[in-house]
């Protein structure tokens, strides 16, 4: 039985971590092009362990591996946020950019026999970009005018999801469903230098926003297979996402035909508190967008669970990760993406059934490519579950 | 373990705040491809003939009076047209000095006499060289006359009351003598020395005029006069070995001339004193069917909206003065306001300066006739396509000196029969929708 106090506050603490989730996670020049940058919530475990999420063992809330909740006995909510920073270099030019991000949010309640009922709500494209340029442009008759041109774009589509996992002797099967949510705004301005247009002359600008519905959902399974291997599973059933202008935005509806995710992993117990993972993840993106193709991941890692942190019971995870980006922009013939990790994570707060409060901390380092682009990455993610409110 | 749980819950913030304050700082990836826009962009700039939106000009005198100016213009068959004359009427002479008696002490002496006196004035030499010499001519001046509406037929011309001078021009006058400015020598300075019977009448009749008219001499010039006073030497009976100079300043002054400039035929003119305005009544087209470099761009009929328009700019061609005697002589200071009540025109209130302030070269209205100007109108134009319905902004327009009256002389621009008719410049941004794409 929960003490009263401990679960409004933990209640409290979930509406206010809620408000503040911004689920896009811009990380990359590719956000420009196609539909944004896919992305999704991965905790810092998922990302430290090769960047797929399923296969990992462990009772957990996870976007991706809607099974891993089946094993949870307490209440729990674990949120994920990243930063990002982007040094890209084209041609000779470079720039560098950062992001803040929550890109998850997620809460589980177990209901006894019955399994355990969760909600989730976490980014799928990130489509934060912007374009900063300053030229002359060709007024006609000769003449010609100073300007700086803005175009932001800001907004992601995300998934609200309810689920429910349970555990069947070996087996465990997970589901979630829900709508597709989020918006887009995207807005032009055209700033003219004064000697053009005088002063006190406010800038030209024009923009769109639209909304995102459609419905979702992700199906998942996992078994022990043996004492030392696990494996799971899990397929996002795409289906589409509807785009709403809103009333003020000229352009038409758009619609998206999302892609089915698919991921499978396992985990094998090489020695005692010490498990090798490998995953491998699979969309293809050709039907949603012209310059859309088949995107994959695979990515692996090692866990060595038996050290002490700090006076506390932690963890160290070595991983790495090749990608195949599905958005290739025009001009380029592959986008791809090579990353490493390494990660920490440490026991908060140890329970009489095991742990009710963790983190999980992993930087990945690595490189994007596409054209003549070249992105060095650093990536910071840090994942806290709270559990037993 | 509630402690425990306790603890975890700080930390979180912690952590929390943190990376929120990390979120602060964010910069997002900025395309480098321009074609990645997903909008179309144009600027383009738009000349609108006059017949498509102009709705009438008028010109209006009458604004101000040249006693208002502080500089008197005087000339002489300038350029064999324009003859002027300054009036100034003095204050009245001092009853009494301020001296040091044999006691040290400072005593007011009523006991005065005037020794001398002299009518000081001063010549603009800005555009003269050091050969240049002018001969003035003073006499008094006896009949009433009014600073304000004086002119060269009437001495006085206000409503209910015309007094014509006994003869045009201010006259006749007393003279008390001639003075020669010779600027290589004597400077701006030009020094009348007035005779002890008129410092005697200035000095004692309580009803005295105390009025000069001063000529310009030397033909075919043209001077501006400013800093008018009279000096008087005074001795004291206090203290004799003692000489006090006191400045006795115009209490009026202005200046007359001849020929009146007749009224603009379909001109637009700015300036002259009394001052002229000149109101431009717009009819600013809200759809546009072209020209054909916005119908390439955006299609025709283009709705003009206040969104898509980033300058509008009135575009005046400037003629020459006539008759040359007028033409300006420094730049021109234009001032451009919304006629807010048209109605009581030409003495309808006007509101907030559009421009603040648009300096133009005096040549344009001489040896470089023809040159166009561009008065900003952009916040006009805005509120005239934002208004409301039922709602009506101002349409006109008042172009009129930034100082009226600043001198005799005005400036010209094309009226709408002429070649150079005002044009309205629009700098409009047309955009397709942004693409969601």
């Amino acid at each position: 039985m929960m003490p009263e106090s401990s679960r409004s506050r933990g209640l409290l603490l979930a509406g206010a971590l809620l408000l503040l989730a911004t689920p896009v996670e811009a990380q990359s020049l590719l956000s420009v092009d196609g539909l944004g940058f896919p992305q999704v919530g991965l905790t810092g475990r998922a990302r430290a362990l090769g960047g797929i999420g399923a296969g990992l063992g462990g009772a957990r809330l996870s976007v991706v591996d809607p099974a891993a909740a089946a094993d949870m006995i307490a209440s729990s909510i674990a949120f994920t946020g990243t930063s990002s920073w982007v040094d890209a270099t084209e041609n000779e030019a470079s720039s560098d950019f950062s992001t803040t991000r929550f890109p998850m949010i997620a809460l589980s309640y177990p209901a006894g026999s019955y399994g355990v009922v969760s909600v989730a709500f976490s980014s799928l494209l990130d489509q934060t970009w912007e374009d900063q340029r300053s030229s002359t442009v060709d007024i006609g008759g000769g003449g010609q005018a100073f300007v700086r041109d803005l175009f932001d774009s800001e907004g992601s589509v995300s998934a609200l999801e309810v689920g429910w996992a349970r555990r069947f002797g070996r087996v465990a099967v997970g589901a979630r469903g829900g709508r597709y949510t989020g918006s887009l705004n995207r807005s032009f301005t055209r700033v003219f230098d004064s000697v053009t247009v005088g002063s006190n002359v406010p800038a030209f600008q024009t923009g769109g926003q639209w909304d995102y519905s459609g419905l979702t959902g992700i199906v998942g399974a996992s078994a022990s297979i043996g004492s030392q291997t696990f494996i799971s599973g899990s397929i996002r059933v795409g289906g589409e996402v509807d785009a709403t202008a809103t009333e003020g935005t000229d352009a038409p509806d758009e619609a998206i035909s999302m892609p089915s995710d698919m991921r499978v992993g396992a985990s094998f117990l090489l020695a005692p508190d010490l498990v090798a993972n490998a995953g491998f993840q699979y969309s293809d993106w050709s039907e949603a967008d012209e310059i859309g193709r088949a995107g994959w991941r695979f990515g692996g890692g090692v866990e060595w669970a038996g050290s002490r942190i700090l006076g506390k019971d932690g963890a160290w995870r070595l991983g790495a990760q090749r990608a195949q980006l599905p958005f290739v922009p025009e001009g380029s013939e592959d986008a791809t993406e090579t990353l490493f990790s390494a990660g920490l994570a440490l026991e908060l707060v140890q329970g009489e059934t095991g742990p009710l409060g963790w983190f999980d901390l992993t930087v990945e380092f690595g490189g994007r490519s596409f054209g003549n682009v070249q992105e060095d990455v650093v990536r910071s993610t840090l994942s806290v579950s709270l559990a037993g409110f | 373990m509630r402690r425990a749980v306790r603890g975890v819950f700080g930390g979180v913030a912690i952590v929390g705040l943190a990376a929120m304050v990390a979120a602060c700082e964010e910069q997002s990836p900025v395309s480098s491809d321009p074609d990645g826009v997903p909008v179309e962009v144009r600027t383009v700039e738009l000349e609108i003939p006059w017949s498509d939106f102009g709705e009438g000009v008028a010109s209006f005198g009458g604004f101000g009076s040249a006693s208002q100016i502080g500089v008197l213009t005087v000339a002489n068959d300038f350029v064999g047209t324009l003859d002027s004359r300054a009036l100034v009427r003095f204050d009245s002479f001092p009853s009494g000095v301020a001296v040091r008696n044999a006691e040290g002490a400072l005593v007011v002496d009523t006991l005065i006499t005037i020794r001398s006196g002299r009518l000081i004035a001063r010549a603009d030499i800005s555009e003269a060289d050091s050969l240049t010499s002018w001969t003035f001519a003073a006499g008094l001046l006896d009949q009433r006359w009014d600073a304000r509406t004086a002119g060269w037929e009437n001495a006085i011309d206000s409503i209910g009351e015309r007094v014509s001078w006994d003869e045009p021009g201010a006259g006749p006058v007393r003279s008390f003598g001639e003075a020669t400015a010779n600027v290589g020598e004597t400077g701006d300075s030009i020094i009348f020395d007035l005779d002890s019977a008129t410092i005697a009448e200035w000095a004692d009749s309580a009803d005295s005029p105390r009025a000069a008219r001063l000529d310009l001499v030397s033909a075919g010039e043209r001077v501006d006069l400013r800093g008018l006073s009279v000096r008087l030497e005074i001795g004291s009976s206090l203290a004799p070995d003692t000489t006090v100079f006191r400045d006795v300043t115009p209490v009026a002054q202005t200046f007359i001339y001849t020929p009146e400039p007749d009224a603009p035929a379909g001109a637009l003119r700015v300036g002259g004193s009394p001052s002229w305005r000149s109101v431009v009544g717009l009819d600013v087209p809200t759809v546009l069917n072209g020209p054909a470099a916005l119908c390439e761009l955006a299609g025709c009929p283009f709705e003009l909206t206040s969104e898509s328009l980033s300058r509008a700019s009135l575009v005046l061609r400037s003629r020459a003065t006539l008759p040359s005697a007028f033409q300006p002589v420094d730049s021109v200071l234009l001032d451009v306001r919304p006629v807010l009540a048209p109605d009581a025109l030409p003495r309808s209130p006007l509101g907030s300066s559009l421009v603040g302030e648009t300096a133009l070269g005096a040549d344009a209205f001489g040896v470089g006739a023809g040159e166009s100007f561009e008065i900003p109108i952009t916040g006009f134009v805005r509120r005239i396509l934002d208004a409301e319905e039922g709602t009506a902004p101002p349409t006109d327009l008042a172009i009129l000196s930034l100082v009226e009256p600043l001198d005799v002389s005005f400036a010209e621009f094309d009226g709408p029969d002429d070649p150079g008719a005002p044009v309205l410049r629009l700098l409009v941004t047309v955009t397709d929708a942004v693409r969601y794409r």
